[in-house]
């Protein structure tokens, strides 16, 4: 039955309504198709009134961030990515026929890969790819097939993210998967199972993150993550389910209460740094019919690599592992089937390359181009001025979806395309665009600065792989601060910050929380170090001037003489400065 | 009969060297403020770049003309010398078309006369090293032809690397060749590029001077591996 629960007007929560696990809810259609038995279209409405759900919350899950920062935004990164999900399923699948649940699990798939934007999207983008990787061929989903559907979409969930975290939307993904493996009930009961498995991972989060407890929120994407789970429920359920106000989640509310964006950064930090080491790929086809093992291959790898990436079918492997010595991958790939489009990036060999190239002795290099994520019309223009054949520009949201980057690509019209996502909640889909892609390759640069030391370390006439190696290593050499109004008031790391106030952020970490900006900023680039003879860049914007910046800059050259500061307009809308020190 | 050494002032050869090793140096001529000025002997170095950054009309520089080219190799082949005349990058200048030209109207013409004309597809010191590689072989004796061979040959061996204050005095010139990509003018940053087959062409870009000569060592040595390096830094 339903609840309608007056007293929840105003709580934001208040008129979602998801199933009550105590209620018996055996439904038949019309049709006469048992409930333990869901047609691609069931399948298709419910995703589709998840899509509907999240819309509704979006804003409840932005507000789940760590830092109160403005920019990003987990709730409306997941809404972008299910609304392509659904829109494919609407293209491929019409309304008004039957349809199998194969074909609408890819189609959802297809979607939401290309459509995925942020961390939070890719991963979901994901938890689709394996969830249609378990119904491929199946006319209907039957309760026997859900717990295989969840435990592909968890392991592909995994499997998306360099070094998976625990706390995150992942761990709510497969604790929602392990609660349905080897039970026995009705389809109805098992998702059931699922949504309440999801909720109980949810509010453990904290707990397994001490971020989010300092921060007192539970994680964002994993609250994504029983929203779509408990809507689909719902929809799933039919007229006669029962439903009960979802109040209940008001306590995963915790100490957010309004504003901003995801931008998780432990997590972010968490999953998205990788050891370099030897970058390594690969693409293993099968030979004389021989299929391959897409999970050994991939568990062979993350035992014997420092990170691995391995994606594709039973026909085709694409395997991009970063390695000491490529020769026993290589060994061991070719035990398994034909080997192709091997590279493999070795700084002793880029070295040889490029006296070659001295020497006239290779061939003259494809057209290779650099194309920046940007938001802000003076960083637009510093990185085009630069020589960057095109850029993203992030306007409506920060984050470009994987289209969107792959489209920009294609439009420079170049052989080979470098990007850089420039912010750390869009290396996820840059990299899921580099997939997709095999053109396209990414510097995983979290910030502009980063970003423009990257491109200075660009070379349009060297290999692609010598310029990844070249770029990535000089993001390592400089520091990045940020420098936004907060959005809220917060206490993280002994950091006490008032709504309002400006803070300051040192490689994506709080350090500082100031009454003014120039006082943050000049307390964040303090805390950097500034040796003696150091380049500090400072790019205002956010309703800042030059002189706000000069102020800043004149103060730092009379304090240590010998530095060397530059000061670009950069127009970027949320952070009043953005600056490096390298 | 000796071989002797002839090539252009955009070698920079240090003065001590050119007559230590009797190199005979034609020189460019510069544009100033309507005056043509002989690179080296009317103008220096110093002097020129003081011009450049005064602002006003920016100067321009002109090659030796091909009398000035017929005046050297007919003295020298005169006297009964043979000449290798290395020279600027044909791509960067028309210097080797004078000299071209002036051994075509010498007596027994382009392939009579005693003067292998070669391009060594650099400039400056590079330029400037290659051609004392060169005296030092004439003064082992040898042919002009023999001394000239072993110069081509080794001329891959020669990488031209060169950091800039600014790309605007090589684009102005026409000279910017495939640094073009490094243009731009929001950052000022130092350029760092090489020469290679005979134009400009793009390396990275530091962001001060410091940081470029710095970049520079690390480049030349990455560059030159094991090997014995000759370096020479303007």
């Amino acid at each position: 039955m339903i609840y309608n629960c007056p007293d929840f007007d105003g709580n934001p929560f208040a008129s979602l309504y998801l199933i009550d696990p105590a209620t018996d809810s055996t439904i038949r259609y019309g049709n006469g198709l048992s409930m333990d038995q869901l047609r691609g279209q069931d399948l298709q409405a419910a995703f589709s009134a998840a899509a509907s759900c999240l819309e509704e919350y979006r804003d409840a899950v932005n507000a789940l961030n760590v830092f109160p920062v403005p920019d990003g935004d987990t709730g409306t990164n997941m809404l972008l990515t299910m609304r392509s999900a659904v829109q494919s399923a609407a293209d491929a699948c019409p309304g008004g026929e039957d349809h199998s649940v194969a074909a609408v699990s890819s189609a959802l798939a297809q979607g939401a890969f290309f459509g995925a934007r942020g961390n939070s999207g890719v991963i979901l983008s994901q938890f689709f790819k394996g969830f249609s990787d378990a119904l491929r061929g199946k006319d209907y989903l039957a309760a026997s097939d859900l717990a295989l559907a969840f435990k592909l979409a968890a392991d592909c969930a995994y499997s998306s993210v360099g070094n998976p975290v625990e706390g995150t939307m992942l761990t709510v993904i497969r604790m929602a998967s392990e609660a349905v493996q080897g039970v026995d009930d009705e389809l109805l009961g098992l998702w059931r199972t699922a949504y309440q498995a999801s909720q109980d991972a949810l509010a453990h989060t904290p707990e397994q993150l001490p971020v989010l407890r300092e921060a007192g929120v539970v994680d964002a994407g994993g609250f994504g993550v029983v929203i779509l789970i408990g809507a689909a429920l719902r929809a799933i359920s039919g007229a006669e389910a029962s439903l009960i106000d979802l109040s209940e989640l008001g306590r995963f509310q915790g100490a957010a209460n309004n504003g901003g964006g995801p931008a998780n950064p432990g997590f972010l930090d968490a999953t998205v740094e990788e050891d370099w080491g030897n970058c390594t790929q690969f693409i293993i086809s099968s030979v004389d019919g021989r299929e391959l093992d897409l999970e050994q291959v991939r568990n062979h790898f993350k035992e014997t690599a420092l990170s691995a990436v391995v994606v594709g079918d039973e026909r085709d492997v694409r395997v991009h592992i970063h390695v000491e010595d490529a020769a026993p991958a290589l060994s061991y790939a070719e035990s398994l089937g034909a080997v192709s489009d091997v590279k493999i990036e070795n700084m002793d060999r880029q070295n040889e390359r490029f006296a070659a190239a001295g020497h006239g002795a290779v061939k003259e290099a494809a057209a290779l181009a650099l194309l920046p994520v940007v938001q802000g019309d003076g960083l637009a223009h510093l990185f085009r001025d630069s020589g960057c054949a095109g850029v993203v520009e992030g306007r409506q949201t920060m984050n470009p979806s994987v289209q969107q980057i792959i489209d920009a690509a294609r439009n420079t019209g170049a052989t080979d395309v470098i990007v850089l996502p420039n912010n750390s909640n869009v290396v996820l889909a840059a990299e899921q665009a580099a997939e997709a892609e095999a053109f396209l390759h990414v510097i995983p640069t979290k910030s502009v600065p980063q970003g423009v030391a990257a491109m200075f370390a660009f070379n349009p006439e060297g290999p692609w792989q010598e310029n990844v190696a070249a770029m990535t290593a000089a993001i390592s050499e400089i520091a990045s601060v940020e420098v936004t109004a907060a959005v809220r008031g917060v206490k993280i790391g002994g950091i006490e910050v008032k709504e309002g106030q400006y803070i300051g952020l040192l490689e994506g970490k709080l350090v500082t929380a100031e009454e003014s900006a120039q006082r943050a900023l000049r307390t964040a680039l303090d805390l950097a170090g500034l040796s003696g003879d150091a380049i500090v860049t400072i790019y205002f914007g956010a309703g800042c001037s030059p002189s706000d910046a000069q102020s800043v800059a004149d103060a730092l050259e009379s304090d240590h003489p010998g530095i060397q500061v530059d000061i670009i307009d950069g127009g970027q809308p949320h952070h009043q400065f953005l600056a490096s020190v390298e | 009969m000796t071989v002797r050494i002839v090539t252009d002032s955009s070698a920079d050869l240090p003065a001590e060297l050119v007559q230590q090793h009797q190199i005979t140096v034609l020189p460019c001529y510069v544009v100033v403020d309507d005056q043509t000025l002989k690179d080296g002997v009317d103008i220096q170095a110093d002097d020129f770049y003081q011009r450049l950054q005064a602002g006003g009309r920016t100067p321009t520089t002109a090659q030796p003309t091909v009398a000035d080219f017929q005046a050297v190799y007919q003295d020298l082949v005169s006297q009964g010398d043979q000449v290798v005349s290395i020279h600027v990058s044909g791509k960067l200048s028309g210097t080797l078309n004078s000299a071209e030209q002036a051994k075509g109207s010498l007596d027994g013409g382009a392939d009579g006369a005693p003067v292998e004309i070669i391009d060594s597809r650099l400039a400056s010191m590079p330029l400037g090293l290659v051609v004392l590689e060169a005296a030092e072989l004439a003064a082992e004796g040898g042919g002009y032809q023999e001394v000239a061979e072993k110069i081509r040959q080794g001329l891959d061996l020669h990488h031209g690397l060169f950091a800039l204050d600014t790309l605007e005095f090589l684009q102005k010139g026409g000279r910017i060749g495939k640094a073009q990509a490094f243009l731009g003018s929001v950052l000022n940053v130092k350029p760092i590029l090489r020469l290679h087959e005979g134009e400009a062409h793009p390396v990275e870009r530091p962001r001060n001077r410091e940081r470029a000569m710095r970049r520079l060592v690390f480049l030349l040595l990455m560059l030159s591996g094991a090997a014995v390096t000759l370096l020479a830094l303007l």
